[in-house]
């Protein structure tokens, strides 16, 4: 999988992860030095990083459904006869989906709310509050393609296996 | 009725293998909707579960831990370490749970410390003719440390959870964390004496272990940096983790050269993963136990807990005991998560000190990831030695003896805890 990855020159999630967490960790930073060398303070970039934080965690999350890397307990299913395992496979994925699908529809409702009603302010930006929101339903296409992914290579080894024996 | 449906769906999708932050946000969105608990707001809980300060120290200290793996930090650490005690009978498995340790005080989760020590102590200790589960085992148990010794991100989330100061819990898990690493330490050497496995031929000489020293001073430092920091009150725990950051990345990159801008992406994507892992739960856990609060379970349970136990130690007893048990099933972040809402009325209603409590719960906790069927660090272990869990789960049993003399000894004895934290003051 990582030679592969090595192989592919630059994948969208890849660069925006690594942008969103980069300047987290710069912004932070800076706002440890300002305070101590500059005595400046920049608190009011903290409503920032936060939110970077939430975005990078739904394209995190992606690459993880795709590497198969969320922590489950496996050690039971292991027995199940392998098509059960592959029936188990896809419900994993649907249900991954689903939660991601309602997470965005509710949202959705609430950038909508915002937008018609409650034109709520960021405290320290003065950003409308949806946008904020709005990126995760933006980022979580890359969730949708890394649980199909993931759910197919899982598939596939599982059906290796069953040729093999 | 509703929390009932709500506990089952999860057990039963649990067991299924879903992964864990499905179930919890499975079921919890399940009991949301069909007993109309306000699902409305789920969608901004999702993101206010995320958008906080003090969980920004998780990232961070992640990204940290990856750039010190990455700069190659551990092999000097271990190198030091054989020149000091590897000569005692068992000097390897002494050197494993000290790197460990170490290693613990740089990252803050426990699989990656297996794999870290793992991938450089394995090999020698099998060469010096350790048995493959032993070995593995001893890695396994002294990783477990690394959630107890700060930074860790059990604590994070404890003090998330109980709004309790993270930089207190840092401080409390430092003197718990070197009484289980020595009582670990114990248990290999007595181990290894009965068995006959030898420590290395020589004594490093004064000037080697100086050489050795000046190698390693920078990664050395780190804890120092980062706790001292704490300690004296220069930074909250997430500025220390950013601080931690580009100090690792300023060891790494200048000092020795280990890595370059090109490694940067692959670094952060990394990290990025390993974060959302974590976050994946924390989140959906999150909507999990507030569906859990809202259908009455939390009340009850913590009323059943009052119930049953006459005083507060026999109360904090019951619950190490329920902690060491649901540690063989679940990882750390989903019972910190379950259950901490439910005990956080039980400790005010005994009046026991959060900070405290914190230790118990966390060291209660990182025993739980070397315990089979689930111990996580069991499972990386016994993979890096290519050998089968239940072995390596065997030789554990004597390293999981001697962690819980410890955490019964913290369960009565509240100084151990406290001592650090109340020397450094509100």
């Amino acid at each position: 999988m990582t030679a592969s990855e090595q192989r592919s020159p630059l994948r969208w999630d890849h660069v925006l992860a690594a942008l969103f967490f980069g300047a987290m960790a710069l912004i932070a930073f800076m706002n440890v030095l300002g305070r101590y060398l500059f005595h400046y303070s920049l608190s009011f970039t903290e409503e920032i990083t936060i939110h970077l934080f939430v975005w990078l965690t739904v394209i995190g999350s992606g690459l993880a459904f795709e590497r198969g890397a969320h922590l489950g307990m496996v050690t039971l299913c292991r027995l199940f006869p392998l098509a059960a395992r592959k029936a188990l496979v896809w419900l994993n994925a649907l249900l991954g989906a689903l939660l991601f699908v309602v997470v965005d529809i509710l949202l959705v409702q609430s950038i909508y709310r915002e937008i018609t009603l409650f034109h709520a302010k960021s405290s320290a930006f003065g950003l409308p509050i949806w946008i904020y929101y709005a990126g995760v339903p933006v980022f979580s296409i890359y969730v949708f393609r890394g649980i199909y992914r993931g759910a197919r290579a899982q598939a596939s080894t599982l059906s290796q296996k069953g040729r093999g024996t | 009725m509703e929390a009932l449906i709500l506990m089952l769906l999860f057990l039963v999708l649990m067991l299924l293998g879903i992964p864990i932050g499905t179930a919890l946000g499975v079921s919890g969105f399940a009991a949301l909707f069909m007993f109309d608990l306000g699902y409305q707001m789920a969608g901004v809980n999702f993101v206010s579960g995320i958008a906080s300060f003090p969980l920004l120290a998780i990232p961070f200290f992640v990204l940290a831990g990856v750039i010190f793996e990455r700069a190659g930090l551990a092999t000097g650490i271990a190198k030091l370490f054989e020149l000091m005690v590897g000569r005692q009978p068992g000097g390897l498995a002494i050197v494993a749970v000290l790197t460990c340790m170490f290693w613990g005080a740089l990252s803050g989760s426990g699989p990656a410390t297996t794999a870290a020590v793992g991938l450089i102590l394995l090999r020698p200790m099998l060469q010096h003719g350790y048995s493959r589960n032993f070995a593995a085992a001893t890695i396994a148990n002294a990783s477990d440390l690394s959630i107890v010794i700060p930074p860790s991100i059990a604590f994070i989330l404890y003090g998330s959870i109980t709004s309790t100061p993270v930089g207190s819990l840092f401080l409390g898990g430092v003197i718990p964390g070197l009484l289980t690493g020595a009582a670990l330490m114990l248990t290999a050497w007595l181990i290894s004496r009965r068995r006959g496995y030898r420590g290395s031929a020589e004594r490093g000489s004064a000037k080697e272990i100086l050489k050795a020293l000046r190698q390693s001073i920078w990664a050395l430092l780190t804890p120092v940096i980062i706790l001292g920091g704490i300690y004296a009150g220069l930074f909250t725990p997430t500025e220390a983790a950013v601080v931690a950051v580009f100090y690792s990345l300023f060891i790494a990159a200048v000092i020795y050269r280990s890595i370059g801008f090109r490694d940067l992406l692959e670094i952060l994507v990394e990290a990025a993963v390993t974060t959302s892992v974590i976050m994946f739960i924390v989140v959906f856990a999150g909507i999990f136990s507030w569906a859990a609060s809202t259908t009455g379970f939390i009340d009850l349970a913590a009323a059943w807990i009052v119930r049953l136990s006459p005083n507060a130690v026999v109360m904090i007893l019951l619950v190490n005991g329920l902690l060491l048990i649901l540690g063989m099933f679940l990882d750390a972040i989903s019972i910190s998560y379950l259950l901490i809402p439910i005990l956080a009325p039980v400790l005010s209603h005994f009046g026991v000190n959060p900070v405290w409590y914190g230790v118990i719960f966390v060291s209660a906790l990182a025993i739980g990831q070397a315990t089979p069927p689930v111990g996580v660090n069991l499972f990386t272990a016994a993979n890096l030695a290519q050998t089968d869990v239940d072995g390596v789960a065997k030789e554990s049993i004597p390293f999981v003896l001697a962690a819980m003399v410890v955490l019964i000894l913290i369960s009565l004895a509240p100084a151990l805890a406290l001592f650090l934290p109340e020397l450094a003051g509100p």
